[in-house]
């Protein structure tokens, strides 16, 4: 098990691969990933893998000016 | 009349964003009312309350617009580079309305970080849309990093102020006549953005003056039609402006020509 620090909260996943941790974390379709603030493409999250205590986060859209 | 705005071909000048509308709703009524074909969007960490998302994404999509994501927010060059290729993925687009700020109070774009991130995000592809200050010199380094456009501002972001600096813009139109220039920020009425397009201005970007209207619809529709009359009032020609007082009506013939004009005492 895995601790991640996922869009600034604490869990615990099984899988270390970047693609499956987002489906674990039942992160949404739409989005845009950073692992420890570096953005990884989409093409990537396969080759991925995270290490305990990374961060991960999830960028989704929103309103802008 | 249509233009080319990167690589689309374009109706409206006026470029609309979409935030701190009451409500999305009546963010979909104003961006429809504005006209316009490009909204600029952004991108956030996905919160549990927020929905990812979803819904304000759903009325985007809904607007068929050409979506231009920003890089609003970041102080840096490395930031700003890591956000564009976030929204170049996001939201599928190699547009980016490139944000690099270097003052919290006035929220001034940095213009050596700009040109940083700029030079970089054009070597990577992007279609760059820099938001920078009136500065010439700036905009000319822009231009030679490979911008095809630059985003002046007309005044701080959220200000409406309006045009703090004609002086400036229209010695940025008149210096860089090749150039897309959009003046982004700082416009609050409809008479600033006329008075934008009457300076040869090829758009306008804003978005608080609509969005904190008390109808956001019909002050959509203000802006919409004072973008037209002042792109039609530069094509047709503004006339010079005169020292001398010159009569529109012919004087010759008129019934008392012969007549002298009174002589005032004192004259």
């Amino acid at each position: 098990m895995l601790t991640i620090l996922f869009n600034g909260e604490h869990y615990q996943v099984k899988s270390a691969a970047l693609k499956y941790v987002l489906i674990e974390l039942d992160a949404p379709a739409l989005c845009a990933v950073a692992v420890n603030g570096q953005f990884v493409p989409k093409a990537e999250h396969e080759n991925v893998m995270l290490r305990d205590q990374d961060t991960l986060d999830a960028f989704t859209p929103m309103q802008g000016g | 009349m249509s233009w080319q705005l990167a690589d689309v071909i374009l109706n409206s000048r006026f470029l609309i964003g979409s935030s701190i509308y009451p409500s999305p709703y009546i963010m979909s009524q104003a961006i429809k009312a504005s006209s316009a074909e490009v909204v600029t969007v952004s991108l956030r960490r996905q919160s549990p309350e927020y929905k990812g998302g979803d819904e304000f994404w759903q009325h985007i999509e809904r607007l068929n617009c050409h979506v231009l994501p920003n890089t609003a927010g970041c102080y840096s060059a490395k930031d700003a580079i890591n956000t564009a290729n976030m929204a170049r993925e996001l939201f599928a687009t190699n547009w980016i309305k490139l944000e690099v700020l270097g003052d919290e109070y006035n929220l001034q774009p940095d213009p050596f970080a700009l040109l940083e991130a700029t030079k970089e995000l054009i070597s990577q592809g992007f279609q760059v849309f820099p938001y920078a200050t009136d500065d010439l010199v700036l905009a000319e380094r822009l231009v030679a990093a490979g911008c095809k456009i630059v985003m002046p501002w007309g005044a701080p972001i959220g200000t409406g102020r309006g045009l703090m600096n004609p002086y400036a813009l229209k010695t940025l139109r008149a210096r860089l006549p090749d150039t897309i220039l959009i003046v982004d920020a700082g416009i609050g009425a409809p008479s600033h953005a006329a008075s934008v397009m009457e300076m040869g201005f090829d758009g306008v970007l804003l978005n608080t003056a609509v969005a904190e209207a008390s109808d956001p619809s019909l002050m959509a529709s203000a802006f919409r039609d004072a973008i037209i009359a002042g792109r039609a009032g530069f094509e047709a020609g503004i006339m010079q402006q005169r020292d001398l007082a010159k009569p529109s009506t012919p004087v010759l013939g008129t019934p008392f020509w012969h007549q002298t004009l009174p002589i005032r005492e004192g004259r």
